[in-house]
């Protein structure tokens, strides 16, 4: 007997029972002009039916209820989504029975932004946000931002709904909206999935998913919730045995003891230890930790930035002179490193594609801590080349951290200790410079027009500094001016890059970001490319509709700005006359959108285009103002390629 | 042709154009400044061959600044933009040099022949370069403090 047959005898028997006034329906299936086979409904044309056949209306709790209780269960505060009928159960489940709380519904424009907002989200929050995808069309929209998601390592429930029985599906839409297997959609880029087929199972995999997304090494976790499970009343005696797992979190996987003491054998042992950190900072702890293994070991840090690892004015922070640093080095102690192959070797943008090893210590020794290798998929290719190392240590290097430091201060005799401080203040000296070269940097551009990104960046600098800030969006487009000029010394204050480099993630991104940020007192300013602006512009109305503080800036450079130097390449190296065609298909100009006007239509407070940098500061403080009462606000700067 | 003098890639400047490198490489700054050397040396070399030196239009050197592509690299006033392409603004480089490194370049730089772009092109981009004003001094920006 199937579901959906014992689902009609249950409506039947509450139907049955005149003396409590029960009249439930099954609303999809009364819409059709024929029952399925085996359905307890007859098969009459939908406009003879007499009123009675249609039990209208459910009473007591639904599958999609108890859906809600199991989301508050895990504290779930956000559910961002565009609606869909395939979870038409759920969302009406969490506006009314859930009252809107725990989760919150976050209404957005796109699915890719809904998924991108959970990426930031969890940067700041460090706890995963959901959000909700329609069947097939709806997960494949979001499929980008999930995949970004999954190659940065960062953990987001993603929900979504199906009508698995096909006899019960409308025609056409609902049929369009069903697969047999939608989560092969995402499944490589995923960590987990399940279309749970009763509410035990699905409380269960709900608390599985969140115990499995949130240790490392991390990745987004889609559920699909079933439509009839999601809409059908929840039968009494079914009700009463329904158990919510208890949510306990599970401890990070750390290194083995033993591999870490040899480790830490090594570092002492090294003359010139270097420390590579890339997605190591994973808790608000972790800046303040390689401090102190810095400063134990007085080794330089090389900070890849794509968390915040270090604060960046720190003397043993060398990312700047990050090439000097590892030269020098006779031991590289990776944590978490993306691309550890990269690290020491390079293949030019040249025909031939060499393969170039970079200049380093022909006795260099690796040590490796991380677990980017313990998620390697087969179909994309995000987990790099293979790279060798001489002691790879599969762990969490955050969690490893404190055994590490231990059985460094086990193992380091009074000598030891002398080395390390003498070496400290020296390494404390090469950094001395870093910031005042900087400063003179910027000002080579400070007058120009189009603007500046130093100039951008340092008038925002200029605004924000006496406050409590955060920003979360990437840096590299803007020559990394922030990490080189602010001080950016607390752990909330950056948060890396999109993982994937899928264009279309700073907007939505730094949007979760700041909903992680609203009522924390925090300034969140993101400075945003106009390419990547473009591919999520509705971005802006979530954030007006939903008063979620924020500043954009967008970086208007008018173009496809990488590209245009691909292109530019490319005609250059086929030795193109005059270049005539080169900016075909890269520029965003001819006409030149106006931002201002796009975010104004969307309900926020907008300046621009500015093109003088005389004007940034007045804008800048005018927007401030805005986003200080709890409103977003966008910049459009008129701004030099990069 | 003359040897060219300017360090390769992975010497001294860093990363070249982001997408071929990981997010989160960047250049050695402090690099750059034996990069500046290399370029210094190459200075005196172009002092010797001032004479040589041809004289171009710095309008129309910025006209073909931007219609080549140099800014997208470089920046607008040459300023460098770290991974793409390095400051030649104000960085004491001899005409020699930059013919030399346009043509047959050392590091990641596209090569432009004389048929892409004429000695007087480039004439007149190294007009362009050396007539920028000087830039403001840092300690007076307060911005910058």
């Amino acid at each position: 007997m199937t579901k959906k047959i014992k689902r009609r005898q249950f409506l039947a028997g509450l139907a049955a029972a005149p003396a409590v006034g029960v009249a439930a329906s099954a609303t999809r299936a009364v819409a059709q002009t024929q029952a399925a086979p085996g359905s307890a409904i007859p098969a009459v044309p939908l406009t003879d039916r007499p009123l009675s056949d249609m039990p209208p209306q459910t009473i007591g709790k639904t599958g999609s209820d108890f859906m809600v209780d199991v989301m508050k269960s895990l504290d779930i505060q956000y559910i961002a989504s565009c609606p869909g009928s395939t979870f038409r159960g759920i969302h009406e489940s969490i506006i009314n029975y859930g009252d809107n709380k725990t989760p919150e519904f976050i209404t957005t424009l796109h699915e890719d932004t809904a998924a991108a907002m959970c990426h930031g989200y969890y940067k700041v929050a460090k706890k995963p946000m959901a959000c909700m995808v329609h069947g097939t069309v709806g997960l494949q929209h979001a499929s980008m931002a999930i995949y970004n998601a999954f190659a940065d390592r960062v953990p987001m429930l993603v929900m979504s709904g199906s009508i698995g029985n096909p006899v019960t599906r409308q025609a056409y839409i609902e049929w369009n909206h069903a697969a047999q297997d939608q989560a092969a959609i995402v499944r490589d880029i995923t960590k987990y999935d399940d279309q749970p087929t009763s509410l035990q199972a699905f409380a269960e995999s709900m608390v599985r998913s969140y115990e499995i997304m949130t240790t490392a090494p991390m990745a987004p976790v889609l559920i699909t919730a079933d439509g009839d499970l999601q809409e059908d009343p929840i039968p009494p005696e079914m009700e009463k045995k329904l158990r919510i797992p208890k949510l306990k979190a599970r401890s990070q996987p750390a290194g083995d003891l033993l591999a870490v003491r040899e480790a830490a054998k090594m570092l002492v042992a090294a003359e010139n230890p270097v420390i590579y950190a890339n997605r190591y900072g994973r808790t608000e702890n972790a800046p303040a930790q390689l401090v102190a293994l810095a400063e134990l070991l007085g080794a330089p840090v090389v900070d890849a930035h794509n968390r915040m690892n270090m604060p960046n004015r720190h003397p043993l922070n060398h990312s700047f002179r990050r090439e000097a640093a590892l030269q020098n080095a006779d031991l590289i102690l990776a944590l978490e490193p993306i691309d550890l192959w990269g690290l020491n070797n390079y293949v030019p943008d040249l025909v031939t594609r060499p393969n170039d090893p970079r200049r380093r210590n022909p006795n260099l020794k690796i040590v490796h801590i991380g677990t980017e290798g313990m998620m390697a998929k087969s179909n994309f290719q995000d987990f790099q080349r293979f790279a060798e190392a001489d002691l790879h240590i599969s762990g969490d290097a955050e969690a490893t951290m404190p055994a590490l430091m231990e059985a460094l201060k086990t193992q380091m005799s009074a000598a030891d200790k002398s080395r390390c401080d003498g070496r400290c203040s020296k390494v404390k000296e090469q950094s001395a410079k870093l910031l005042e070269q900087a400063r003179a940097e910027v000002a080579y551009s400070w007058d120009t027009k189009p603007i500046s990104s130093g100039r951008l960046v340092m008038e925002l600098w200029d605004q924000i500094k006496n406050e409590d800030w955060m920003m979360p969006s990437e840096t590299q487009f803007v020559v990394d001016w922030p990490y080189r000029l602010w001080d950016i010394n607390k752990p909330y204050q950056t948060m890396g890059g999109s993982g994937a480099q899928g264009i279309g993630y700073n907007s939505p991104a730094a949007l979760g970001a700041a909903l992680a940020n609203k009522g924390m007192g925090r300034t969140t300013v993101a400075i945003v490319g106009d390419g990547d602006f473009n591919m999520a512009p509705g971005v802006l109305w979530t954030a007006a509709h939903h008063k979620i503080p924020i500043l954009y800036i967008v970086h208007n450079n008018r173009a496809y700005h990488q590209e245009v130097m691909m292109i530019l390449r490319m005609a250059a190296r086929r030795q193109r006359v005059q270049n005539k065609n080169v900016y075909v298909g890269t520029l965003i100009d001819n006409p030149p959108p106006d931002y201002a006007k796009i975010a104004q239509g969307y309900g926020l407070f907008a300046e621009g285009p500015v093109s003088d940098p005389k004007d940034l500061a007045g804008a800048m403080r005018r927007a401030l103002d805005v986003v200080r009462r709890g409103e977003p606000a966008l910049i459009d700067v008129v701004s030099d390629g990069r | 042709m003359a040897h060219n003098p300017l360090p390769r890639r992975g010497e001294g400047l860093g990363e070249g154009p982001g997408w071929s490198s990981p997010i989160g490489l960047e250049m050695d700054v402090t690099k750059r400044s034996v990069f500046l050397g290399a370029v210094l040396a190459v200075l005196s070399f172009g002092v010797a061959q001032a004479q040589d030196t041809p004289k171009g239009d710095p309008k129309a050197g910025l006209a073909n600044f931007q219609k080549y592509g140099c800014y997208s690299c470089h920046g607008i006033v040459g300023q460098g933009t770290m991974r793409d392409g390095p400051r030649i603004n104000a960085a004491g480089i001899g005409y020699a040099a930059v013919l030399t490194q346009l043509r047959t370049p050392r590091y990641e730089m596209p090569a432009y022949t004389a048929v892409q772009i004429p000695d007087s092109g480039v004439a007149d981009i190294y007009a362009y370069l050396t007539t920028l004003p000087k830039p403001p001094d840092p300690k007076s920006l307060k911005q910058l403090q």
